[in-house]
């Protein structure tokens, strides 16, 4: 069910190329379209709407049916510059129409204050690049409104939560069993649990339809419409408006630039591997936090020898991925977390952590039991349990309606060596540099993290648990929230986009996605880099208004 | 998809007319009939037949799989036909692994004769043997076979053949792939009439109801004792 949508040509130059249709990008698309201007909005994954979405775990878990595809686009990985990286899926993020807000789990946290000024507040970590934001709070609140409006956000206030200039739209979610059991081990322990923003609509809301509890959710596409991807919630608007083309199976490998260092378009190849120039008069990265700074290694020239946008030598540093500290639970009854959305309750007690305790940082808990049943056959028992056999099988009928795990969303800090590169040697199946992720996790965000683990092991006893244990954390090899590649900052020296999310070096390149984010939060970024589009296309519009953005100039232009 | 799915078909529909968005009550035709035709698509396969393995890796492989998830006061599986699903797997979306899986039989084989000389194959082991090699399987590192004594019971005549097998990793990809075929959708082949969820209790559904599970029904009912009238 799609509006007629417009179709550019690729020799004609639109206003704005956008560069991946995920969170920010679909924000990015619908605000620019809606402002006037003519835009194409490339994305590499294929053109997957509500009705083509299955409930099959094999297929969405295990054979990347939306997501990207480490057959063809291998990642490398190592933990430090000095090893040399090896072949393995280190980056998951969505491959479609939508990017990772279709398959995402839809915990929206906003930020507080505290996360946008940790370097002035908690002072220098040795080993950490630790910035404060060059905006605030107060900046971003009436964004973070606008994205609860305009996207779909159900929930109910906290005591811990930053201040709000408008209630939710949307009232909580139904409660689910990890909910109350939330509920009833933190008030025993003095704590204070919250209904959880979530990016699902608890009722009917502007033509979408109100959850309906099927609890494919987390990995897989909503094919209510239910959940507030920008597929559901913000590209309908962006194609009715007649001048926004969403261009899917077009995977972009270069920004040009002309003699004068000005974006001219961008190089793609279509589904057949045909490259093809689709010129532009500005143009908007919202590749993610891997696939934007990466974009720009690729797109080196004689002028640019470093990458485009990268005199700073910043682009692709400080990767944060955010932290865990997870533990799990059985239970006497059956909970059946496989239905419905996966998190109703949350705990804030923790955000921000007491000084005194010697730690770093702080997040959020949820219980939780985010696996269907191979995933839980797979990984789900205690470390105690027989891996196979009769007991084995007997133990997964005990408790697959009865576990629930305990999840602490955590910090992670910017430490300038994790970082995206281009690989050397491994190359994806159209012949680009593979992604190279090197990562290490901060000593003080495993102390941090070991902490949450704790707090989680407490409440699932609170709550009545039988049986509890940690869940392990090697380091960190893979990350889901890909966040600081190209932070923000007024310096262009230790910082790669300005507040505008314009490149500090090339006037008409805009960069807006997890990237942008000077810190990680608290582990739930989805919600700021919305924010963040939201804003961000406010300033481009501004930008093009006051003539400072060359030939976009179109906001009178009727389509 | 198993059948409590499309039981709630006829009410979904019936809530949703007039009730429900407009977009949706638009969509869901559509959505059914996606899923209606992946339910067909598993009530029309003809008996299944095999068509990568031979008859004797297959009776291998469905003794493996039984033993890992076994038949006991519940089907196992070789009920839920574990073995039509990687068969199928290994000629479509699996071909990548048909290398390693077919080395892997060839361990469980060499395992097999090294502890049973007498035996035939490991399927025609008693069951209880079947469980000693896979465990033997499982234990071998790489290497180790050649440490005096240490190896297969002292049976290390012919051991060298098995020094460059990692047991651990060849037994893993035998659980991933029963687990794979135990769970998964029975489109895909395995799991056959949702033997698999059924064990779990897990109910697959277009939709659920709220209360979802015991504590939240407790709560729901405590909440009401308590405040009357108001929606927890
Ligand atoms: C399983 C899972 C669960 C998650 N749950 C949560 C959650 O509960 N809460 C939360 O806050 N966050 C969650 N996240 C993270 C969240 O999805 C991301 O933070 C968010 O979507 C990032 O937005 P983005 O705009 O930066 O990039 P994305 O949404 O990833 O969009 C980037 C898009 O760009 C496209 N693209 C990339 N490179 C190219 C190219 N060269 N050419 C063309 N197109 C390109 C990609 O295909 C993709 O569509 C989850 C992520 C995963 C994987």
């Amino acid at each position: 069910m799609r509006a007629a949508t417009a179709k550019f040509s690729p020799s004609e130059a639109v206003d704005f190329a956008i560069v991946g249709s995920g969170a920010a990008g679909g924000v990015m698309a619908r605000e620019l379209s809606r402002a006037g201007f003519r835009v194409v909005v490339l994305e590499q994954g294929p053109d997957v709407r509500e009705k083509d979405f299955q409930h099959n775990e094999l297929k969405y878990i295990f054979q990347s049916a939306i997501s990207n595809d480490w057959k063809i686009e291998p990642n490398t990985f190592r933990h430090t510059e000095s090893e040399k990286a090896r072949v393995q899926p280190a980056l998951l993020y969505g491959r479609c129409v939508g990017g990772s807000s279709v398959h995402f789990t839809g915990n929206f946290w906003r930020f507080h204050e505290i996360d946008f000024l940790e370097r002035s507040t908690v002072g220098p970590v040795a080993g950490a690049a630790l910035a404060d934001w060059p905006i605030t709070y107060a900046d971003l609140e009436p964004y973070y409104t606008k994205v609860d409006w305009e996207i779909g956000v159900s929930g109910a206030p906290g005591p811990f939560d930053p201040w709000r200039s408008k209630p939710y739209p949307l009232p909580p979610l139904e409660i689910k069993s990890s909910g109350a059991l939330l509920e009833r081990g933190a008030r025993k322990l003095g704590w204070h649990p919250q209904p959880a923003p979530m990016a699902i609509l608890s009722r009917d809301y502007r033509g979408r339809n109100a959850c309906v509890h099927c609890g494919y959710c987390e990995s897989f596409g909503c094919e209510v419409g239910a959940k507030s991807s920008v597929l559901a919630a913000m590209i309908p608007d962006a194609e009715k408006t007649g001048r926004c083309e969403i261009r899917a199976n077009s995977y972009v490998r270069e920004i040009s630039t002309d003699a004068a260092g000005r974006a001219t378009g961008v190089i793609y190849f279509d589904a057949q591997k045909r490259e093809i120039f689709q010129k532009a008069n500005a143009v908007v990265l919202c590749a993610n936090g891997a696939m934007t700074p990466r974009l720009l290694l690729l797109s080196k020239s004689s002028r640019f020898p470093g990458g485009l946008a990268n005199s700073s030598g910043l682009v692709g540093k400080y990767l944060m991925f955010n932290g865990a500290g997870l533990a799990s639970g059985q239970f006497e009854y059956p909970l059946n977390e496989y239905k419905s959305a996966v998190v109703t309750r949350v705990l804030f007690d923790f955000y921000r952590l007491d000084p005194k305790l010697g730690l770093y940082g702080g997040g959020g808990i949820d219980l939780r039991l985010d696996m269907l049943p191979i995933v839980f056959a797979l990984a789900g028992l205690p470390p105690d349990a027989p891996r196979w056999g009769a007991e084995f099988k007997a133990q997964l009928a005990q408790n697959f309606t009865r576990s629930v795990n305990s999840f602490g969303h955590t910090t992670s800090l910017p430490v300038e060596t994790n970082s995206i590169s281009l690989d050397p040697d491994v190359k994806d199946a159209w012949g680009l540099p593979a992604p190279r992720v090197t990562y290490k996790d901060h000593p003080e965000d495993l102390k941090t993290a070991k902490f949450f683990q704790d707090r989680g092991l407490e409440l699932l006893r609170a709550a009545g648990a039988r049986k509890v244990w940690p869940i392990p954390f090697p380091e960190q090899q893979m990350g889901v929230h890909l966040l600081g590649t190209c932070r923000m900052g007024n310096d262009p020296k230790t910082s790669v986009i300005n507040t505008d999310h314009r490149t500090h070096d090339v006037p008409n390149l805009f960069l807006c996605d997890g990237s942008s984010l000077v810190t990680g939060g608290r582990g739930q970024p989805t919600m700021t880099i919305q924010a963040l589009a939201f804003r961000a296309a406010d300033r481009m519009i501004a930008l093009a208004k006051r003539g400072e953005l060359g030939a976009v100039r179109a906001a009178t232009r009727k389509g | 998809m198993n059948s409590s799915e499309f039981s709630r078909r006829d009410f979904l529909m019936r809530s949703l007319t007039g009730v429900s968005a407009a977009w949706l009550t638009a969509q869901w035709p559509e959505i059914l009939a996606a899923h209606e035709h992946a339910r067909q698509a598993v009530a029309s396969v003809a008996p299944p037949k095999l068509e990568f393995f031979t008859t004797a890796q297959a009776a291998d492989v469905e003794a493996i799989c039984a033993a890992i998830i076994p038949t006991t006061d519940t089907p196992g599986a070789r009920e839920a036909g574990v073995v039509y699903f990687l068969d199928r797997g290994l000629m479509t979306f699996g071909q990548d692994q048909r290398e390693p899986f077919i080395a892997g039989l060839g361990a469980v084989t060499e395992v097999s004769k090294q502890l049973f000389p007498a035996a035939a194959s490991f399927a025609a082991l008693p069951a209880a043997q079947q469980v000693e090699v896979l465990k033997t399987l499982e234990a071998m590192k790489p290497g180790e076979t050649d440490k005096g004594g240490a190896s297969l019971n002292g049976k290390n005549e012919t051991a060298g053949k098995l020094t460059e097998i990692d047991g651990a990793q060849v037994f893993g990809m035998f659980r991933f792939a029963t687990i794979l075929g135990f769970f998964s959708n029975p489109e895909d082949g395995g799991n056959r009439d949702g033997l698999g969820w059924k064990l779990l209790d897990f109910k697959p559904s277009m939709a659920h109801f709220p209360p979802f599970g015991y504590y939240d029904k407790q709560y729901r009912e405590q909440h009401a004792a308590a405040h009357p009238g108001k929606k927890p």
